[in-house]
């Protein structure tokens, strides 16, 4: 047992260090806000960062538990070994989720350090009755909480998050055993992460709480035991967060269903999706490809060709995006009807940004699997030794790639709300909406595609493009002077001089900040194709040469 | 002499501190079968790649049909049929929208004679190529490499991994289809056996140089390996093209090249001698692991005591 | 037509297949008029190069065993007497004389006298004599 540790550790170091650098520097950015703002909110801003990482670690060890072995081909290897394969994968399972936690808990531990040297201060908690959030009110109005009462909120924040991220993590990796590849685990947690996040958030509409079933439903969802609400003033930007009632008998009860997803994953590990012939014959997807390949017809030019290609190879792409734009209407549907109420009015306001959370993600799971087989594996040598221009071969998968973003995002989003009442100022689509968010989104794209070509990787590739933009974002919002330049505060901008009636885009610095954003989506994507060429220059050295 | 349809002049290639490639130099004339052997991590599969266009060389030049790969590489690659060693192709999909997705590519691409492969290769044509049988897999690479009727082909070890009957028939096929039209082809290979009957010219890669080529037949006749006596009176009949020595007692067997010539001398001094016909692995392995010490040395002038 | 080629062994293909249908037309396997396998198909049948094949039809063209006809193929001539090419005879007559030296050295080494050598000689020159006899009489 001790060497099956021994070897975890080795395999899981680099993203155990990793993963604790990135959470011991969000929470020092979360104090020195807090430090340079007052606003008393590190927990609701420490709890975003945290449920952000989650997904990112959440996805990232979960494809690594359930396909590490298969995409390296040691699986048969680990098999032919006197140990249990059951043994492996306890380890293995234990060992990503405690790579998972551990940042999150020594982050939690350093932010926890300066509550009890009095170096920043907590508001005090939400508190909610039937009737409705008692204590609701403007976050400088409300008064400093208790050093207890702070570090239990803390406490439960770091829990809610750890808890979350783990079920991500476990349902992930048993979903995984199931797959064929890193890339598939990877695009089905993009698809399971955004679709938490909204079933996270359905108990938080309206100003009723109904404990029992926050509660019940924190068991099999931990994320949804908290609930974070962005504000924003002259002077910056604060999150404030409420937590449900009984949170802490709902993760008690979180844990066995969690216990029990783990060992399914424990007996599922190392089962290999076996070619068997039989079988797959009647699968509906094999025969569909039979029927096409009946019907081929000739492809006239290239470029057809290439089409045909990047059509054919993002099937599965545009399936998961169907789903996806599914997620997006159901999420819109659930908040059209509202009862005006400040805190309502804040809530959807909010929306807008969990669409662009989840449409951000979805730029980059899309940019970055579009390009990950092809890059340097034996497939892309195949390619690369066809006649077919590099160039073209790039632009074609590029503006295909775009195409499927800005459709299934953006044009299912105007599409499903373009109707919809605007029942007040800030719901429903706006020219402010058509503007803004497309070119935030092809903006994404082209960073997760510049990532996938640096790092050769599609997950590290995803998460550089993230983790830019979060940062570049973070910085702009954090100073007073800066702030106004944030790509979304534009959009709120806009939407509020639309609804006053004033269509006008050349104010509001609009078109400095989107010009720049689409220079640079253009100038990344320049700098992808030029990078993507084989054997060029990439983070990890000359990219590998088989010789 | 026909004119060269392959020529490496010079090539010198270095990844990083390690020099794969010193001086590779070849040429290959318009429809001769050239085989280049060498061992693995000698750097047949780098010297292709250079040849095709797809790594730049450090220096040197080459020319495939006329055209420098580095400066045009889609266009050389359009001209040339290339199978690489376990090629992987799109598993998803079917043999036909294989064909069907590179037709576009190639200018001369013939559908008729691809589907003609296809049923003589014995290929399944509606199966997705991720389930195809290995021997089967290497047979699409090799119907795709030919579909467009190129007037050079190249093959970096193609026959890895099959059977022996795949193998077989993977000859058959290659002098069947490729040599009686005429093309040149250029392929690696480990097989030595096979290569010496289907190649016309074989050239030994080792050490980064071209330390041998020339074409089958010859080699053979070339290339011998000497009985002789170990003593003092051959001592200074050390040949030129000496290869590998071992001693048994008072005999040794050497291998050298231009053995006629030295057989000639030897015949001049009256050596006692046997001549023994190597095969190609034989020479293969003098030329790459031969050891040349140990050669008897001169009797001195006279006795002098020290 | 039989052919069956020893891959790796000393003798190089070319001189195997030479020799292979040389004996067949001088046993009368291959009757003179037949029309041997084209290059390719041969080439094709052995997995064997082309132009290997190509330089053994010469050969035995040269030697007067087979004649290549353009366009229709080659054809089995009836076995040369003394009629064969003064070169290819006086090569093949210097191979013989090499290989009997070397037998006879074995011989000498092997610890048969000088008499012994002769005495196996003539009988098995007679025998030889009398089955070629024999072969020509039946056709």
């Amino acid at each position: 047992m001790k060497n099956l540790i021994w070897k975890q550790w080795q395999e899981s170091k680099i993203h155990f260090w990793i993963f604790s650098a990135w959470m011991v520097l969000a929470v020092c950015y979360v104090i020195a806000y807090e430090l340079g703002h007052h606003y008393r909110a590190a927990i609701g801003s420490f709890s975003s960062l945290a449920m952000l990482y989650t997904f990112v670690a959440a996805i990232v060890l979960a494809s690594r538990a359930s396909q590490g072995e298969q995409s390296k081909g040691t699986l048969t290897f680990t098999k032919s070994l006197p140990v249990s394969i059951r043994s492996v994968a306890t380890v293995r399972i234990i060992g990503a989720i405690v790579t998972l936690a551990i940042p999150i808990l020594v982050a939690s531990f350093i932010l926890a350090a300066s509550f009890a040297l009095g170096l920043i201060e907590q508001a005090e908690p939400l508190v909610s009755v039937n009737e409705g959030v008692q204590n609701y009110t403007q976050m400088h109005l409300r008064s400093a909480g208790s050093l207890p009462a702070t570090l239990e909120q803390l406490a439960s924040v770091t829990a809610i998050a750890i808890m979350g991220g783990v079920e991500l993590l476990l349902i992930l990796s048993l979903c995984g055993c199931w797959l064929r590849s890193q890339a598939q685990v990877g695009f089905l947690g993009a698809v399971m992460a955004l679709g938490s996040v909204i079933a996270a958030g359905l108990l938080w509409f309206g100003t009723i709480r109904w404990h029992l079933g926050q509660m019940m439903y924190g068991a099999v969802i931990p994320q949804s035991l908290v609930i974070q609400w962005g504000y924003g003033d002259a002077t910056g930007g604060y999150t404030d967060h409420e937590l449900a009632k009984y949170r802490w008998l709902s993760l008690g009860i979180a844990v066995p269903l969690l216990t029990l997803v783990a060992r399914c994953y424990v007996r599922q590990y190392g089962r290999s999706v076996s070619v068997d012939r039989q079988a797959q014959r009647w699968k509906v997807r094999f025969a569909a490809a039979s029927i096409l390949s009946r019907i081929a017809m000739p492809l006239p030019t290239r470029r057809v060709a290439l089409v045909w290609l990047e059509l054919r190879q993002s099937i599965p792409l545009a399936f998961y995006g169907l789903l996806f734009a599914i997620l997006i209407t159901i999420a819109s549907q659930i908040s059209e009807p509202g009862v005006g109420d400040d805190f309502v009015t804040s809530l959807r306001s909010e929306l807008p940004h969990s669409v662009f959370f989840v449409g951000m993600l979805w730029a980059v799971v899309v940019g970055s699997s579009l390009y990950s087989s092809d890059l340097d594996s034996s497939l892309g040598d195949f390619r690369r030794t066809r006649p077919i221009s590099h160039a073209m071969w790039f632009w074609n998968k590029f503006f295909i790639g775009l195409a499927a973003v800005l459709l299934v995002l953006d044009g299912v989003t105007i599409l499903v709300s373009w109707s919809a009442p605007k029942t007040d100022m800030t719901s429903g689509m706006s020219f402010a909406y058509i503007a803004c968010f497309p070119i935030i989104h092809a903006f994404m794209y082209s960073l997760a595609v510049l990532g996938t070509c640096l790092f050769r990787q599609p997950l590290i590739g995803g998460v550089f493009a993230i983790l830019s933009y979060a940062i570049a974002t973070m910085a702009i919002s954090s100073f007073p002077g800066t702030m106004q330049l944030e790509p979304v505060n534009i959009y709120n901008s806009l939407l509020s001089a639309e609804r006053a009636g004033s269509v006008d885009f050349t104010r509001h610095v609009y078109p400095i900040v989107y010009g720049v954003l689409t220079a640079s989506a253009v100038a990344c994507s320049i700098l992808a194709c030029r990078i993507a060429k084989p054997f060029q220059m990439t983070f990890f050295g000359l990219s590998r040469v088989r010789s | 002499m026909n004119e060269v349809a392959i020529k490496i002049d010079q090539v010198a290639k270095s990844f990083g501190r390690e020099q794969v490639l010193q001086n590779v130099s070849l040429s290959i004339p318009v429809g001769q079968t050239l085989a280049l052997l060498g061992r693995n991590g000698a750097g047949k599969s780098t010297t292709i790649r250079i040849l095709l266009g797809l790594i730049p060389a450090d220096s040197g030049t080459v020319y495939l049909g006329g055209i420098d790969p580095a400066a045009n590489s889609t266009k050389v690659l359009s001209l040339v049929g290339y199978l690489a060693e376990d090629q992987t192709m799109y598993p998803w999909m079917t043999p036909t929208e294989l064909c069907m997705f590179l037709a576009p590519f190639y200018p001369t691409w013939d559908m008729a004679l691809a589907h003609d492969y296809l049923d003589r290769f014995q290929i399944p044509r509606q199966t997705k190529i991720g389930r195809l049988s290995k021997g089967q897999s290497v047979k699409l690479g090799l119907g795709l490499a030919l579909a467009h009727r190129p007037a050079i082909v190249v093959l970096d070890d193609p026959a890895m991994g099959l059977d022996p009957i795949a193998r077989k028939e993977f000859n058959r096929d290659l002098v069947e289809h490729l040599q009686v039209s005429g093309a040149t082809v250029l392929y690696s290979s480990h097989l030595l056996d096979e290569v010496e009957a289907v190649a016309d010219a074989v050239a030994i890669l080792d050490g980064g140089r071209i330390v041998r080529t020339g074409s089958t037949e010859s080699i053979r006749d070339e290339v011998k390996q000497i009985l002789l006596p170990f003593d003092r009176e051959v001592a200074n009949l050390k040949p030129d093209g000496l290869l590998d020595i071992r001693r048994f007692d008072d005999r040794m067997a050497i291998v050298t090249d231009n053995a006629s010539e030295y057989i000639h001398k030897l015949s001049e001094n009256s050596v006692d001698f046997d001549v023994v016909d190597l095969r190609l692995d034989e020479i293969f392995e003098a030329f790459v692991i031969g050891r040349t010490q140990g050669w008897p040395s001169e009797p001195t002038h006279d006795s002098v005591s020290v | 037509m039989y052919i069956r080629i020893e891959r790796g062994s000393s003798s190089p293909i070319s001189r195997q297949i030479a020799e292979q249908i040389r004996a067949q037309c001088l046993a009368g396997i291959l009757k003179p008029g037949r029309c041997l396998p084209s290059v390719r198909q041969l080439a094709s049948e052995l997995g064997v190069n082309v132009n290997t094949i190509v330089r053994v039809y010469e050969r035995l063209a040269g030697e007067g065993l087979v004649e290549l006809r353009h366009g229709e193929g080659t054809f089995v001539l009836p076995p040369p007497k003394a009629s064969a090419s003064g070169v290819e005879l006086k090569e093949q007559r210097e191979q013989f004389s090499r290989e009997f030296a070397a037998i006879a050295r074995r011989g000498l080494l092997l610890g048969l006298t000088t008499t012994e050598l002769r005495a196996m000689l003539t009988s098995a020159a007679s025998e030889a004599k009398s089955m070629i006899l024999k072969q020509t009489q039946a056709e």
